[in-house]
């Protein structure tokens, strides 16, 4: 009995050694913190204002984005600009 | 236990075939050897499970690579334990019983005799098997309990964080309107300049657990439909599990109710699955 005991704790000892200091797969993971973010037009310096879509810049039209935005879970269709 | 070696001492038998050692030697090395292996399993859970989690708790690593890896070594263990007690089940069990009840006439003593040493022996081989497949629930046990702790955190960052953001180009104060897991433009009161907020790693989490603790919160449900096995059952715990997962991840509910309208159709189609 002591001696499967000690297998066991032999055992989880090992486990414990191994899986803390195997190189994870994928690298480590750092925890981030939430953020705040502000992108300007390089053209104008204005901040990134909506006003009839988020792919242009509302103040002299700059296009920020290339693509098309469709829908998603917090933007929609309606978010392009329609002046091109 | 059944009686069947006080029945081999009945007058009635008489010629005992030359099997009848290695059948007392095999019933009782049976028992005692699925004894010693739950022994084993016991001390093995025992050890493991303080260990589990304390590495769930005390790993920073937001996918608890250490928990799952150790997890995955116990289990292991366990998986070599049963594959011992089958690889001894077929051989000094189920191949001792198929070789010699052939030999035997149908409804004879020791026809009997070896059907009765079979069901013995397979009745202990279940309970065997359901000491494993409770120690394996138990050990899935302790990363469910994370997921809830894990909830609560997200949720009590959320509280923390909400009021604490400024807009980057006017400096008036941004109000997170909801609990967001992907980035997401929130736009100023004032100068209307749409911030990019990036929720944290933690946050980012809530989408990949939304399932698994619906599923968790609603097991009973699924218990209670694996004892009566009616359809209706699952029925239900399917929709319960589902609300869940929508209060959970509020922003998902439409694409889940689609996956929900799917598993639900699959069900009625083949109830087996």
């Amino acid at each position: 009995m002591e001696d499967q005991n000690k297998n066991v704790l032999s055992f989880m000892d090992q486990l414990r050694r191994r899986t803390t200091t195997q190189k994870k797969y994928g690298g480590e993971v750092s925890r981030n913190p939430a953020i705040m973010d502000v992108q300007t037009c390089p053209s104008c310096a204005a901040g990134r204002a909506k006003q009839d879509g988020l792919t242009h810049c509302a103040y002299c039209g700059h296009e920020f984005l290339q693509v098309s935005i469709s829908d998603g879970l917090h933007l929609r269709k309606d978010d392009n600009s329609r002046k091109q | 236990m059944l009686d069947f070696f006080k029945r081999l001492t009945g007058s009635n038998i008489q010629a005992p075939p030359q099997w009848l050692d290695e059948f007392r030697d095999n019933h009782k090395r049976w028992f005692v050897f699925l004894d010693k292996l739950e022994e084993k399993m016991d001390e093995l859970g025992r050890a493991a499970v303080p260990e589990l989690i304390a590495a769930m708790r005390e790993d920073a690593d937001p996918y608890h690579r250490v928990h799952y890896n150790m997890l995955l070594g116990v289990k292991g263990q366990y998986h070599h334990i049963r594959g011992k007690a089958q690889q001894v089940f077929e051989e000094k069990v189920a191949g001792f019983f198929n070789f010699n009840v052939g030999q035997q006439a149908f409804g004879s003593e020791f026809y009997q005799l070896l059907q009765d040493f079979y069901d013995d022996c397979t009745g202990r081989y279940e309970t065997f098997e359901e000491k494993y497949l409770s120690w394996l629930d138990l050990l899935d046990e302790i990363g469910a309990q994370d997921l809830e702790r894990q909830y609560q955190a997200i949720l009590h960052e959320y509280e923390e964080i909400k009021d604490r953001f400024c807009c980057k180009q006017c400096g008036a104060q941004l109000s997170i309107p909801k609990l967001f897991f992907i980035n997401s433009y929130i736009g100023c009161p004032y100068c209307h300049t749409q911030n990019t907020f990036e929720p944290s790693m933690q946050a980012k989490q809530l989408e990949h657990l939304g399932r698994s603790l619906a599923e968790q919160r609603t097991k009973h449900l699924l218990k209670a439909y694996e004892a009566d096995k009616n359809p209706a059952s699952y029925e239900r715990y399917l929709r319960e599990m589902f609300d869940e997962w929508n209060k959970i991840v509020p922003d998902l509910q439409s694409q889940n109710e689609r996956f929900y309208e799917r598993m639900l159709e699959d069900f009625r189609r083949y109830p087996s699955l």
